[in-house]
């Protein structure tokens, strides 16, 4: 579904992804792991269309959108959830959910606020809220109004920016549980976290990623179990414990 | 002196209304693009002038002059963002290089109707169709209650626009974070067109029902972008309803210290007047729509 060969993203003199080739199958929950500044923002910062690529091709569904514009990224069914949720806070909880379907803009009214009681109905705090600015939020409701943004837009692959930012361990199990069933449902997900345990139990594939770089692949199974200890020095860089 | 203080009112609500106008239109491009837009009383002044021009020198009857000299404005202001605007914002210039191209296109636009129409003041006949108001013992003529309740109709337009559409969400998103709106999949770009086209349009529109009230010339650009300037700055940036209160505190402000102070001295006045109110109140009156603007990648 999605293929990305050989991307590189550099800012200015620095080279944030060199030569990153990955993969998302249909349906499939992929997990991106690897310490701060590993370049997991910047894969989806490309993926998204907020960066330009420097090189490399990412094909989603048979087309190369390398250089798609990034607004018609979203109509071709890649959304993101990005890192810090982004919730227009000075926008109530229903704008919020009407301006995710904006590339559905030409089709009926009805058929979107069906989508959107539907994401009301997953997120049944957001339906108490729905008058409510975004920016009284909780953070934890936050995470939520910026899933059932995302998903406003029918997405056929939903980007996840470290979505356990700033949130309460409780609050982030609902989350994930949230988007294990979404993903039952059959929607694929690109997931980039720091914390590698969460992903890989909650993944079936994932990268591991080091200055820029994919350092290690597999089923999140095999690098739970096998490859952890590497996992983790990806992190440290040197092979030592950390908490 | 005090009877004449009706009188001065009135006539500053109605000079209010237009650099409210103006504020409007400075505070539009100033959501979307985080620049102000120095050209905005340009807009004003060739609303006027193409519409008198088409009125007197084509001969068009007047609704055809204003609705031809409305539409070449607003076709001036799309020019504006697609020739000066876009460009730089594909290449990531400061705001400053985008200040200075606005500065440039105000100095231009002037110097062109100058060339082509000369430097007489030109108008156009009122408009007719509303009586005047005897409001106590002031007057207030036809075309200024044109100009006020075009206002009024402009102000609920804009504010139906911005919280009815999905489009006009879509343009409120821009300015509250591009980044995020850009992930909702607006066009940025086209947005930014937007802001540019409706700031023109307002612009038009007040040059086209205020002109016949003092008439207008290739100069009048300037006093009318740097007081719709202040009126944005007083009322809060961005904030329409801080725009129409900014733009009749210095509206009747201007209107009384030039009568009762000196007609030389009144835009000093006026000054510093402001200055004060800006000193007690940094931020304006209102709250502005972007109170921090969001950190850029």
């Amino acid at each position: 579904m999605l293929e990305v060969r050989d991307l590189k993203i550099s800012y200015g003199q620095i080279e944030a992804l060199k030569n990153v080739s990955i993969r998302v199958g249909r349906g499939e929950f992929v997990g991106v792991i690897g310490a701060n500044g590993a370049g997991k923002t910047s894969l989806l910062m490309a993926l998204s269309g907020a960066v330009r690529a420097g090189g490399g091709s990412v094909v989603f569904d048979g087309e190369d959108m390398t250089h798609l514009p990034q607004h018609q990224r979203v109509g071709r069914g890649i959304a993101i959830v990005p890192e810090g949720r982004q919730v227009l806070g000075p926008l109530t909880v229903m704008e919020n959910l009407e301006l995710g379907a904006y590339q559905r803009r030409a089709e009926a009214r009805a058929v979107i606020a069906r989508d959107r009681d539907m994401i009301l109905d997953l997120f049944p705090i957001l339906r108490q809220r729905a008058r409510q600015l975004a920016a009284t939020l909780s953070g934890g409701e936050q995470q939520m109004l910026a899933i059932g943004r995302a998903l406003m837009s029918r997405p056929r692959l939903l980007l996840l920016d470290e979505p356990s930012f700033g949130l309460a361990p409780m609050v982030f199990a609902e989350i994930l549980a949230t988007l294990r069933r979404l993903h039952a449902e059959g929607l694929a997900c690109l997931m980039v976290e720091q914390d590698a345990h969460v992903t890989l139990e909650t993944t079936s594939r994932s990268y591991v990623f080091r200055t820029g770089q994919v350092i290690m692949e597999g089923s999140s199974s095999e690098l739970r179990e096998g490859g952890l200890v590497l996992v983790e020095e990806s992190y440290l860089g040197s092979g030592e414990k950390s908490s | 002196m005090m009877d004449l203080l009706p009188v001065l009112l009135v006539n500053g609500v109605v000079f209010g209304a237009i650099y409210a106008i103006n504020a409007i239109g400075i505070g539009l491009v100033y959501n979307t693009t985080g620049i102000i837009n120095f050209a905005q009383g340009e807009f004003i002044m060739l609303g006027g002038m193409l519409t008198a021009c088409l009125y007197g020198q084509v001969g068009l009857p007047l609704p055809a002059a204003i609705i031809g000299g409305v539409a070449l404005t607003v076709v001036v202001g799309l020019l504006t963002e697609r020739l000066f605007i876009r460009p730089l914002w594909r290449r990531g210039a400061k705001d400053w290089t985008y200040v200075f191209m606005l500065f440039a296109v105000a100095t231009v636009l002037p110097n062109l109707v100058m060339l082509g129409v000369g430097r007489d003041p030109l108008t156009f006949p009122a408009f007719g169709g509303l009586p005047a108001v005897q409001l106590g013992s002031v007057t207030l003529s036809s075309q200024a209650l044109w100009v006020l309740l075009v206002t009024v109709a402009v102000f609920f337009a804009l504010q139906g626009f911005f919280d009815r559409t999905l489009l006009g969400k879509a343009m409120k998103a821009t300015a509250i974070n591009r980044r995020v709106a850009a992930w909702l999949g607006i066009a940025v770009e086209q947005m930014v067109a937007m802001s540019f086209g409706l700031a023109a349009l307002l612009g038009a529109i007040g040059g086209v029902v205020f002109t016949p009230l003092i008439s207008t010339q290739f100069d009048a650009g300037v006093s009318m972008t740097l007081n719709g300037f202040a009126a944005a700055i007083i009322g809060g940036m961005g904030n329409m309803r801080g725009a129409i209160v900014g733009g009749l505190v210095i509206g009747i402000l201007q209107s009384i210290s030039t009568a009762f102070i000196s007609s030389v001295y009144g835009d000093a006045v006026t000054y510093a007047v402001l200055f004060g109110l800006l000193v007690v109140w940094p931020h304006g009156l209102f709250r502005p729509l972007i109170e921090l603007k969001n950190e850029e990648i």
